[in-house]
This record gives structure tokens, sequence and C-alpha cells, in this order.
């Protein structure tokens, strides 16, 4: 009895693990597009979603599909798929139409190894996240990632990982709209890689609900560095001038290729002397390194109110 | 005997072979340069095995690159016939449309650049965006009026795609009316070859790639000598590549010798459609290539073997287009390699053979083996590295091993000495080790 209780057990873990995984991969397993659509077509990700989506005729058009998506057509409507399999039609009225895995296109992983994109796309360039900056070093006792805010309400899942290795955290539902994200089991999570001796460089990717994906690659400081900079800054700290601190801190920072940092501590230092020409361009110099376009601009338009060099 | 020789016959010196064979019988003579060639012929074949073998290693590799970047130096550009025009001013947009939102250049700007582009009267115009739809269908709610612009402009024009480059080409830009537009712009991991086509499924037909789009539609330049060895077998122009189970790459191998021509003078980095006009004549007539271009602003780059830096992805797509267009390449085959590695070898061989055999009997002439081999060296060499290196761009074939090829030549009497030097030895010590090793002991002897 309990023999065949553990089997049950196995073959039900098994059957959900194998099932969940299936799922995620097949995000990733294109099977083709729709042609067109006519009357009422609804679309869901799984056989397991539960709202379905209603597809617009003349917005839909051109959707790529993915294995075990399923469209449904209502009466009167109509649904034109080119699948890598072949053209499909699907008449009304008919349950739901599932897309399999025969259809899926062949060869997706070997094109991907083979090579990658050689021109722009809406991912190249304008990266939202500009904490930490792309290719900077990171102290994990000050990772917070920080983005240019979104307009548009998307929903921000962040995953950070080594380039080829598990994501070691990963953060889902985050309002876009919020531009910064605290995270103290982020913040553990990069400790702890760091003490596995880890010293490969972090991904952090950012994929949200309206179709974009962008990332950036940091690396982190390591512990002796990290005692260094510290001391570092502690000389910096010990200067009464409180804008000599807060450029003196800056150029520690840069000098630790810690970008993010620098740009903060010339905003700081933009404070006290706000009429400062040489600092302003400092400033906007340091938030384009980061990648943090809005402030740049933002900078940019008011120096010309700014009067002393 | 050695000084008596030298008294009655001053030059040129003999080495000892020779020394020693002139004064045995004809037979004894012609027996011992046969039994040089014989030699010779195996050494060739320990070398040419040896050669195969390394080249499968990374320093062989390394020397392989370096001998490519060393004849892509010799390629010399002229008349690009390619235009870009860099738009890396030109930002995404946000907008937002029944409820959705849409990221993507702009199209009524990049409309408005590709008008004054073809009042210019270009070739052909291509667009290093990626247009390909995605799991929200198309990027705007414009890109089919955009395509159909495009379509209707009179003149051709190539739009990227990527991510739905596994598809059928009749899907790539979510409609097969849009087939004619779509050009891939994957680049490979290793960028000396592009490819030409892509194909996914032995089910689809083969789908175009930007650069080499672009220089067809432009006007394939030919290659007489390239095209000469083609016919016979021995060069390539194009390879099949295996993707995946069934898939097929058709590559081909670029011509980057015009990249610092692009990059200085062919670029045009603006988003007015005024300064377009303005500087029309730098359109006309041209491939013209719109994308992001300026390095430290796109993410695109690639190495590019032989460039200090990274090159953005538009740069390689203008090379491939100027390979097809002016300047096509080929390489010698697999094949066409090891039989030019045994030419070299065997020729020097066989003349140095004939050579002595013409003078075995003469009494006034003998040869030195050793001076006559390094002459003939020396000859095969200069002429490989001219044939082969210098007038790379009057062949078009890319003999990407001669560093290798002629190491191996060059090479050949030193590894050939020891070698003999060596067989001496294990003449010499193998069979009285042997002996040792089965005779009787005296010990054994007396019991």
């Amino acid at each position: 009895m309990k023999v065949l209780f553990r089997f049950c057990c196995t073959l039900l873990f098994a059957f959900v693990y194998l099932g969940s995984a299936t799922e995620i991969f097949s995000q990733a397993r294109v099977a083709g597009i729709i042609l067109e659509i006519h009357g009422p077509v609804s679309w869901r990700k799984t056989r397991r979603s539960k709202i379905p989506t209603r597809l617009d005729q003349r917005l839909d058009q051109a959707r790529i599909l993915y294995v075990n998506e399923q469209l449904k057509v209502g009466r009167g409507g109509k649904a034109r798929l080119i699948l890598c399999s072949g053209p499909k039609d699907i008449p009304p009225p008919m349950d739901w139409f599932t897309v399999s895995a025969s259809s899926e296109c062949p060869n997706r992983s070997a094109l991907e190894a083979y090579g990658r994109l050689g021109g722009s796309d809406r991912t190249s360039f304008n990266a939202p996240i500009f904490s930490p900056a792309d290719h900077s070093v990171v102290s994990p006792d000050r990772f917070v990632i920080h983005w240019m805010p979104s307009v548009a309400g998307c929903t921000f899942t962040f995953v950070i990982k080594p380039k080829d290795g598990k994501a070691i955290r990963e953060e889902e539902n985050i309002d876009g709209r919020l531009g910064s994200w605290d995270s103290d089991q982020a913040r553990q999570a990069i400790r702890k890689y760091r003490a596995d001796g880890e010293i490969a460089p972090l991904h952090l990717i950012l994929t949200d609900s309206c179709g974009n994906k962008s990332d950036v690659t940091f690396s982190l400081l390591s512990e002796k560095r990290e005692a260094a900079l510290k001391e570092d800054l502690e000389r910096q700290d010990k200067n009464p001038d409180e804008l000599m601190v807060h450029l003196g801190r800056a150029q520690v920072f840069e000098s630790y290729r810690m970008f993010s940092d620098v740009a903060e501590e010339y905003e700081a230092a933009l404070k006290i002397a706000p009429k400062s020409r040489n600092l302003l361009r400092r400033t906007i110099l340091a938030h384009q390194e980061t990648g943090n376009s809005l402030r740049k601009e933002e900078l940019k338009k008011s120096s010309g109110s700014k009067t002393s060099p | 005997m050695k000084k008596r020789n030298k008294k009655t016959l001053p030059p040129p010196v003999e080495p000892q072979n020779d020394r020693r064979s002139s004064s045995l019988p004809a037979e004894r003579r012609d027996s011992g340069i046969l039994g040089d060639f014989l030699k010779g012929l195996l050494v060739i074949a320990l070398i040419l095995a040896a050669k195969v073998a390394f080249e499968h290693t990374e320093p062989g590799h390394q020397l392989e690159v370096a001998g490519y970047v060393y004849l892509q130096r010799h390629l010399a550009a002229d008349d690009v016939p390619v235009q870009i025009l860099d738009i890396s001013d030109l930002g995404v947009e946000e907008t937002h449309s029944n409820g959705r939102t849409y990221r993507a250049t702009p199209r009524d700007t990049l409309e408005k650049l590709i008008q004054a582009i073809i009042d210019q009267e270009p070739r052909v115009i291509g667009i290093d965006i990626d247009f390909s739809p995605d799991a929200n269908g198309y990027l705007t709610p414009d890109d089919q009026k955009f395509f159909q612009f495009c379509l209707d402009s009179g003149v051709p024009i190539l739009l990227g795609v990527h991510r739905t480059q596994v598809l059928q080409p009749e899907a790539w830009l979510g409609d097969p009316r849009f087939e004619p537009l779509g050009a891939s712009i994957i680049i490979p991991n290793e960028t000396r070859k592009l490819p030409l086509t892509i194909r996914t499924s032995p089910q689809f037909k083969p789908g175009r790639a930007m650069g080499a789009a672009l220089g067809t539609v432009f006007g394939e330049a030919r290659c007489r000598v390239g095209e000469f060895l083609e016919q016979m077998g021995v060069a390539e122009r194009q390879w099949n590549t295996e993707l995946g189970a069934g898939g097929e790459i058709v590559e081909f191998p670029v011509d980057y010798s015009a990249l610092d021509e692009l990059m200085r003078n062919k670029t045009l980095r603006t988003t007015s459609p005024d300064l377009v006009r303005e500087q029309g004549s730098r359109f006309h007539n041209k491939i013209v290539l719109i994308g992001r271009a300026a390095l430290g602003e796109v993410k695109d780059t690639f190495p590019v073997a032989g460039q200090t830096q990274p090159i953005s992805g538009v740069y390689i797509h203008a090379s491939a287009a100027y390979t097809i267009a002016k300047a096509p390449l080929y390489e010698l085959k697999w094949k066409s390699r090891l039989a030019l590695d045994a030419i070299m070898s065997g020729g020097i061989l066989l003349a140095l053979i004939g050579i002595r055999l013409r003078f075995r009997n003469s009494a006034s002439v003998r040869i030195s083996t050793s001076k006559l081999q390094t002459l003939l060296t020396v000859i095969v060499v200069g002429a490989a590295i001219i044939f082969g290196v210098v007038l790379v761009r009057i062949t078009c074939v890319l003999w990407t091993d001669f560093v290798l090829a002629l190491g191996a030549v060059v090479l050949h009497p030193t590894i050939e000495h020891r070698l003999s030097r060596l067989w001496e030895f294990i003449k010499r010590t193998v069979p009285r080790f042997f002996l040792k090793l089965i005779s009787e002991s005296d010990e054994e002897v007396r019991k």
C-alpha cells in the first residue's frame, strides 16, 4: 500500500512538473502566424488559461503563434493561419483549436546558435534600466533597480542570472510605473552568489507585459575591493566641504566603474551648486553613462538657464 | 677522397649522398635517386597528414585566421557603391492606440526619409531594422500601410526580418503580399562568411539575407579567374551549411576591405529628409542601407577578424552587399588546398629528382641536393606568395591556409633531414636492442 502511494505521488509530481515545464518551454516554440481573422476569434495562452482574449481583426493580424496556444472561432468568424506545418483555415463554429507541437517551426535553436540580430529592434537601445548601469560594477549592499517609468503601465518581471546559468533571483508583477525596486531578497541572492565564489557577470533581464525585453550586464564588487571602496569613501567623507565630499565620492565611484553611484553623487552635488555649468555637464555625462536618458534630457533642457561656469 | 674531389672539381659542393654516389656504378646511383624519391614522397605524405591534423587544432585555426586577415589587407576597396544612412538619432517611439502600447521606430519619419532617398534614384534600399511582427502582431498599427508604401515605391526596398525568420519567407512580414520586402538581418557568430539564403525547413523556399540581397539587386560582379577555378571544381563561391536537421544556410566569404571607406566617407548621420536631398548625389545609383551605425550607441556589434573594434551590424551587411556587387570572393575547396600542398611539395621533389637524373652521368656538373632544394623551395614559395597572396585582388581566391601550407614547404627539408636521422637511429639501435632482448645471457648459457 505504501509503495503504491509513493508511486502515485511520484507520478503526480512528474505529471505536474513536466506539464508546467512543457508550458514554460513552449513560450519560445514558434509555430506560425495569424494571416487573417474575421468575426469573433478568441485566443488563449494554453488550455489552462481561464480568460481568453478576443482578437482584433486589424490589430492582431500577423500575431506570432506558439505551440500550445489556442484559438476559437465564433459563429460567422474565420481564421487563417500560416503554420510551419502548412497553411491552416479554422472554420466556424469550432471548439478550441490547439497549435500542436507538430506545427512547431524546425531548427529554431540551430538558427539561434548560428547568429544573432544584426540590426536594431525595440530593445536594441533605450533599455529602461539605468541602475545597475550596463557593464558597471555593483556592490551587493547598494543593489537597487532603477528604471525609466513605463507610462504604458506595463507589469515588469526581473530576472537576475549569470549568462549561461540559472536565475539566482526573480521578481514578478512589479508595476512599471514605480521606477525603482528595492528588494532585500535580491540583495541577499547577490550576496550569496558572491559568497559562493562566483565571479561571472550577472544579467538583469527585464521582461514586461507589453512584449518588451531588455537587459543589462553588471559585475559584483569583490569583498576585498568593497573594503577598499569603504576606505576610499571614508577618506572623502572627512572633507569639511560638502560639495567636495560629493565630487570626491563621485570620483571614487567612477574609478570603481560604479556609474549609477557616480550619477547619484553628482545629483547631490548639483543640489548644492545648482547653477554650476561644469557640474551640470558632468551630471549629464554621468546619466548618459548609466543610460538614464530621461534625466539626461531633463538636465539638458534646463541647462539654458544655468549661468555660472 | 674528399680532398681529391675538391681539387679536381671545385664547384659545386656536393652533399654526402652525391659524393658517395659519384663513385658508385650508374645502376646504384639511379637506385639511390629512386630511393630518395620514395623517401621524399613518404615525407610529403607525413607532412600533409601533420598539416591536416594541425589545421584542426586551436593554433592551426589561429594561423588560418592570421592568413585570412593578411589576405583581407591585400583586398583594396575601390568604388564602393554603398551609402549608409545612419539614423542613430532616431529613437524608438512609444505610442498608444486602442488600449495597446506600441514601441517602434516611427514609421512616418522612416517614410519621409525613404521618399527623400527615392527622389535621388538609388538602385536599391535596405533598412536594417527588425520589422517582423511579434506575439502581439505588427509592431505598429501603421506597419501594413508602411509596407505597402515600400512595395509601391518603384525602387526595390528590403526590410529587415529577425523574429520570424524561422518561419517560411512568405510569413516573415506577416503576409505573403509583403514577401518581396523581407530580408533576414541575422549575422553569424563567425563573420568571415555571411548568409546568402536561409531555409529552416526543406519544405520552405530559401529566404534572402539582407546584405547579399542588396548586392544581388544592384547586380552581381564577376571575377573571371575565380569563375574559372569554380568551373574547374577548385574553388567555391558559396557554401551550403547544414542548419539543424534539414535546414540549410548558403554562405559566401565576405570582403571587408571597404569597411574603412564605409565608416569614413560613406556614412551620413541624419534623420532629416532635407539633408538627404541636399546630399542627393551620395545616394544616386547606390545601394542605400538605412540603420543605426554609431558605435557605442547600438547593441548589434560584431567582432570581425582583423578589426580592432567591434563593427556595427549595418556595416557588416554593407560589406556583404559590396562583396556581391563589386568584389566577389572564392575560397579553395578543402581537397584543392590539399592538392595544392601536395603539388608544391611534390613539384619540388620532382624537379629535384629530374635535375639529379639529368646530370647523374655528367662529369663536369655535380648537383648539390641541398642547395637545389633550397633554390626550388624559394622559387615555389615566391610564386605561391605572388599568385596566392599578392594577386588576391585579381584571382579573387582566399587561400586562407597559405601560412601553414608555405610553412610546410619551407620546413620540408629540415623535417626530412630530421626524419632521416631518426630513421638511421632506429635502424641502428632497435635491432641491437631487439637482439639483446631475445639473446641468452652468459649465465643462461652456462646453465
